[in-house]
């Protein structure tokens, strides 16, 4: 049984301090919702939902020969060149890449992120106990909404270590432990690491 | 951003746009403002429609849309791949390309959009699906925004940045209110803005 909603300490930390931006660019990697729609409703800024849980392309793509240095999601994201984003919220998304995934849609973002740039995530804080994925809608940057129909179960939860490791260059800056076995990460990129 | 075209297949002969009177031109003569044009679920228009009056699309529709000062209502069954600029978009059906509102865009749950929007309000609903992006910025669709209604939009002068209250909610820009945000004139994006 899914909760209705979660409490999170890190999110408003994301928006924190890039909010002095005069206009803001979001990459949500999930799926629009009602209420996060509402949440940056009538700021100046530019919501990306890029829908990757239900998306299947990038599977499709990752068993095709690709160029090199290509990854499978610089096909599946396809933004304009010169897109810079300024908040990536990841939400579940990282436990369903493998850690290959995970480097590839780090590199994509790569050419997509500034200095600065925050990111949010949810992994697990133990493999060893169950973790089941959740669609949100941010009600509140502290205030998610579970929606009720969740995606299915990550195959591949990651431990805050193994994001740490394999996706610069995103840096993990603080991890809090939730409850039902979720750890939210908060991040920033920091190119020079 | 998404190539409206790529993975479309060919879409079934159509008519030249003249062809649906209830559908494209100007308005007509002593016709009520209140009036509204139906493309029904048969029709298939490939072509540009513009217009004096609310037009409701149940059939599929390729091309342009301009209804700068009126409603546009794509239902449930109707296919629109076409780029639309409408003073509200009402979208139930599905929808391949940009869209433009000068007063909102509506997802609603049985809505199916890919593309990007702009528009000062938008409404996603429960159900809907959404690929693409939302640009809420007020002086981008002022751009885009007739004379004619440009007086129905608040009137903010400062500029305003995305700040957070206490409880987490982004501050309203100043001038502005939930339903009708924005602050046009305010500058424009120096950081993370896509040409």
């Amino acid at each position: 049984m899914l909760p209705s909603h979660l409490a999170t300490r890190l999110l408003p930390l994301v928006f924190e301090d890039v909010a002095a931006q005069p206009r803001l660019n979001i990459l949500d990697i999930g799926a629009a919702t009602a209420e996060s729609v509402r949440f940056f409703a009538g700021h100046r800024c530019r919501l990306q939902f890029a829908d990757l849980f239900g998306e299947t392309g990038y599977r499709r793509q990752h068993q095709r020969r690709r160029r090199p240095h290509e990854t499978v999601f610089d096909r599946v994201f396809d933004f304009p060149i010169g897109t810079m984003f300024d908040v990536c919220l990841f939400w579940d998304f990282l436990n369903y890449l493998d850690t290959g995934l995970l480097r590839d849609l780090a590199q994509t973002l790569r050419r997509h992120v500034h200095e600065g740039t925050r990111g949010h995530a949810f992994v697990p804080f133990s493999n060893a106990l169950p973790f089941a994925g959740m669609r949100f809608g941010l009600e509140r940057a502290d205030h998610l909404i579970v929606k009720d129909d969740p995606p299915p179960p990550p195959p591949h939860p990651h431990t805050n270590k193994v994001i740490a490791a394999s996706f610069w260059p995103f840096a993990v800056t603080r991890a809090t432990l939730l409850e039902e076995n979720r750890q939210e990460l908060l991040m920033e990129v920091r190119l020079d690491s | 951003m998404f190539d409206k075209r790529k993975d479309a297949g060919p879409m079934p002969p159509t008519p030249q746009p003249s062809a649906p009177p209830a559908a494209a031109g100007p308005s007509q003569p002593g016709r009520p403002s209140s009036a509204k044009a139906t493309i029904g679920p048969t029709i298939v228009i490939d072509g540009r429609i513009s217009g004096d009056e609310d037009v409701v699309i149940s059939g599929q529709c390729e091309g342009t849309i301009s209804l700068p000062k009126h409603t546009l209502t794509i239902q449930a069954g109707g296919h629109v791949r076409a780029d639309v600029v409408a003073n509200v978009v009402q979208i139930e059906g599905q929808v391949e390309g940009d869209v433009d509102g000068v007063d909102k865009v509506v997802l609603t749950a049985t809505g199916r959009m890919e593309g990007n929007i702009k528009a000062p309000r938008v409404i996603v609903n429960d159900g809907a699906k959404f690929k693409g992006s939302i640009d809420m910025d007020p002086e981008i669709v002022d751009s885009a925004k007739p004379q004619a209604t440009a007086t129905a939009q608040p009137q903010a002068a400062a500029p305003a940045k995305p700040k957070l209250t206490g409880d987490g909610r982004p501050v309203q820009n100043p001038g502005s209110t939930p339903a009708s945000p924005g602050a046009p004139g305010a500058r424009k994006s120096q950081t993370g803005g896509s040409p």
